[in-house]
């Protein structure tokens, strides 16, 4: 599984975790569970890069107010990571210039 | 790099992320649904969880179908093993009911673990059923005479078919279902009733644990027993003397049958015992015989055969002893059955008084129950909680098969449910729809209506009371014409007043049309006429109208048009309008001017009340009301050119 596989499962173990947990809070009722299921269902088919997951997130933080504070900390996350990727990325072109 | 070190403060933030990744369910009742969704996300299956919520996988299995369908549907009692309600009796009309439920629901079941691959039959007959009375396909399925037609059944089953393999049916179908066989869905009435069981089992068991209820019958039966007990014991007292005389000498006779026994054997010891005892016996039937025998001869013949006996030496020898041991055999006999005599007579007496003492009890058990009514009361008692609540239980189980046949049908009804929940939503959609564009035509309509009335006000505001006139270029223009507002006036001095000036005005389309009014405008304008509100506004702008037209054409009103004015809510409303503006214009002017130029009309009262000044004045007010009605409705246009004149630049 590539990266951004793990990290779209993760996001569907996520958001799949703040239904169950807004359902048991009673925040959404079960036909409401059951439209964002679909919706993410449907969507999650669609989405193959790093712009389309971004679109869907937005889509999502705007449609359904239950994900807003965890896609907020899954896309601070996902920042750190990908900034943390890019200074791996630059040490280890700085060490093969180095070598050469 | 060092390892990270475990802390108290990290191992505070394990323990709490670890307790936040809990579900916190305990205090929340959910559906099974929910929790089984929660149950495969824990298993680490999210998108399967997913689609369980959003319908796409049946969240339940066979074996929870069937159990919640046992629950419900039998009245049968649990099995000892599993503890599941046993299958209701085949044949019955339980049975029936249960077996054609659970084959829609496991069909339905089926329909949705397979994502609508696998549409079993019993599902397609259940929705092909259904369509076949649906009004939507009346017109494709049934001929004129209102007969299904020979094609009916293979178009219903394609219709059935595809309305199976639409996501939006299955998805109605899956809510549905999970709601319907949710595992822990329990009849209203089932915990109540089952309560109930176990209570008249533990009073039928309260009322069998009582003692038994003493009868009359019980009680003679017992005397009599006692009576004949006595008797018995009666009968025994007198063998009581006896007993003891035998008793007193038992001592003695115990002494003589040791010594009786001691001699029998010394005896035994010296006498040929065998021989002496077949002689005896010999001896015996001969003399019987001799007794029982006639014949001398033989008679003879059996006195030899005696004498013989007795003349052996040995028989001579032994016979003295032989009789004593005869003697002290019997004496050792009579001495025994004394002795059991004794243990005989003991045994019965101590029986009778054993019988009568036992009988003596059970008599007085039963007298003293008798005497307490205390077990009939509670018995009593007992009996009527157990009639009432077995009532109780009648009545719960009539509203429990009401609702296990409820429940029944409602499983049976999913397919067909689902189709009329899918063509609603379709048609809901439609109908919105058209709603929406019938309330933008209204609008429209309301609008366009509204315009043409007021056209057909507007005109008849110029033509009413006035007469074309041609101006020396050809235009023609409408100018009052007193005759004709006259007699408009005289219609609205009339008791049917603004109803009746807009009935005749209006009287029909023909009429209007004179005035210069389109068809549609005449039409609007009639559409109206009976409606009061707009009769008041709109009759009394066009009486304003005509009363001025009648004034500038030259009329005079008459002392009785004044009160006539004065009466009716048009003229009051006239004269309202008209003081307002001419207070207006008055004021305007005193601006103008000064304060006091404009008091001639006052003055002209003389200082009298306006009602006995209005009685002696009435030609001075016609005038005055002339000009306030003239000021009033053509004041606006006379003060905007009051400044002009009056200018002081």
């Amino acid at each position: 599984m590539d990266e951004f596989a793990v990290r779209l499962k993760k996001l569907i173990d996520g958001l799949t975790k703040v239904i169950l947990d807004s359902l048991i809070a009673e925040d959404i009722d079960q036909d409401e569970a059951a439209e964002i299921s679909r919706f993410i269902l449907e969507r999650k088919k669609t989405i193959t890069n790093d712009s389309e997951l971004n679109n869907f997130l937005t889509e999502l933080k705007d449609r359904y107010f239950i994900f807003s504070s965890f896609l907020d900390s899954f896309e601070k996350e996902s920042q750190i990571q990908k900034e943390d990727a890019q200074k791996i990325e630059a040490i280890k072109s700085q060490l093969l210039k180095f070598s050469q | 790099m060092a390892d990270a070190q475990i802390t108290p403060e990290v191992a505070k933030g394990l323990a709490l992320r670890l307790v936040e990744q809990q579900f916190q369910t305990q205090n929340t009742t959910l559906s099974s649904l929910v929790e089984k969704a929660i149950n495969v996300y824990r298993d680490g299956q999210a998108e399967k969880s997913l689609q369980m919520l959003a319908g796409d996988v049946c969240p339940y299995t066979e074996q929870d179908v069937k159990g919640v369908l046992l629950e419900n549907l039998s009245s049968q009692d649990r099995d000892q093993t599993t503890r599941q309600k046993k299958v209701p009796v085949v044949g019955t009309p339980e049975g029936d009911r249960y077996d054609k439920t659970q084959k829609v629901a496991d069909a339905t079941r089926v329909y949705l673990e397979s994502d609508g691959q696998q549409i079993p039959s019993e599902l397609i007959n259940e929705l092909t059923a259904y369509v076949k009375h649906m009004p939507q396909y009346r017109d494709i399925l049934y001929d004129q005479n209102g007969q299904l037609t020979s094609k009916a059944n293979e178009l219903a089953t394609q219709i059935a078919q595809n309305l199976l393999r639409q996501p939006q049916y299955r998805r109605i179908i899956h809510k549905l279902f999970t709601e319907r066989l949710d595992p822990k869905k329990r009849l209203a009435n089932i915990n109540a009733y089952e309560a109930l069981k176990r209570e008249i089992q533990a009073l039928e068991t309260q009322i069998k644990k009582l003692p038994e209820e003493v009868t009359q019958e019980q009680i003679n039966k017992a005397k009599e027993d006692l009576e004949q007990a006595r008797q018995e014991l009666v009968k025994v007292s007198g063998q009581r003397t006896q007993l003891e005389i035998l008793k007193a000498n038992a001592l003695q006779d115990q002494r003589n049958l040791n010594r009786l026994l001691l001699l029998q054997s010394e005896l035994e010891a010296q006498i040929d015992l065998q021989f002496m005892e077949k002689a005896d016996e010999d001896l015996q039937a001969a003399r019987e015989l001799l007794l029982a025998t006639t014949d001398p001869q033989s008679k003879n013949y059996i006195q030899e055969q005696i004498n013989q006996i007795e003349k052996n030496p040995n028989y001579k020898k032994f016979l003295p002893s032989y009789n004593t041991y005869k003697s002290t055999q019997q004496q050792i006999t009579e001495i025994q059955s004394r002795k059991q005599q004794i243990k005989d007579l003991s045994q019965s007496i101590t029986q009778a008084e054993s019988d009568f003492q036992q009988k003596k009890q059970e008599y007085e058990e039963l007298l003293r129950r008798q005497a307490s009514s205390q077990t009939s009361q509670e018995r009593a008692r007992l009996e009527a909680e157990l009639q009432r609540k077995k009532l109780e239980l009648h009545d719960l189980e009539a509203q429990l098969i009401a609702e296990r046949i409820r429940y029944a049908s409602d499983i049976i009804a999913i397919p067909a449910e689902a189709a009329k929940e899918f063509f609603n939503e379709a048609l809901g959609e439609a109908a919105k729809h058209y709603k929406e564009e019938a309330k933008k035509a209204a609008e429209k309509e309301k609008a366009d209506r509204k315009l043409l009335e007021e056209q057909a006000i507007e005109k008849l505001g110029r033509s009413l009371g006035r007469r074309e006139k041609r101006k020396r270029g050809g235009e023609t223009v409408p100018v009052p014409d007193k005759k004709e507002a006259r007699r408009l006036l005289t219609l609205l001095f009339q008791p049917s007043g603004l109803q009746g000036f807009i009935d005749e005005v209006a009287k029909n389309k023909q009429t209007l049309m004179s005035y210069g009014l389109t068809e549609e405008e005449a039409n609007s304008f009639l559409a109206k006429k009976s409606d009061p509100e707009f009769v008041k506004t709109v009759g009394q702008n066009l009486a304003k109208k005509v009363l001025c037209d009648y004034l500038l054409a030259g009329g005079r009103l008459s002392r009785d048009d004044i009160f006539g004015i004065a009466n009716t809510d048009w003229g009051k409303s006239i004269i309202e309008d008209g003081l307002k503006l001419s207070e207006e214009q008055k004021k305007f002017l005193e601006s103008q001017l000064g304060k006091g130029v404009l008091k001639t009309l006052d003055e002209i009262k003389g200082g009298k009340t306006t009602s006995e000044w209005l009685r002696s004045n009435w030609w001075k007010i016609a005038g005055i009301i002339s000009l306030v009605i003239l000021f009033g409705l053509i004041g606006s246009s006379v003060a905007q050119s009051i400044p002009g004149i009056f200018s002081r630049g």
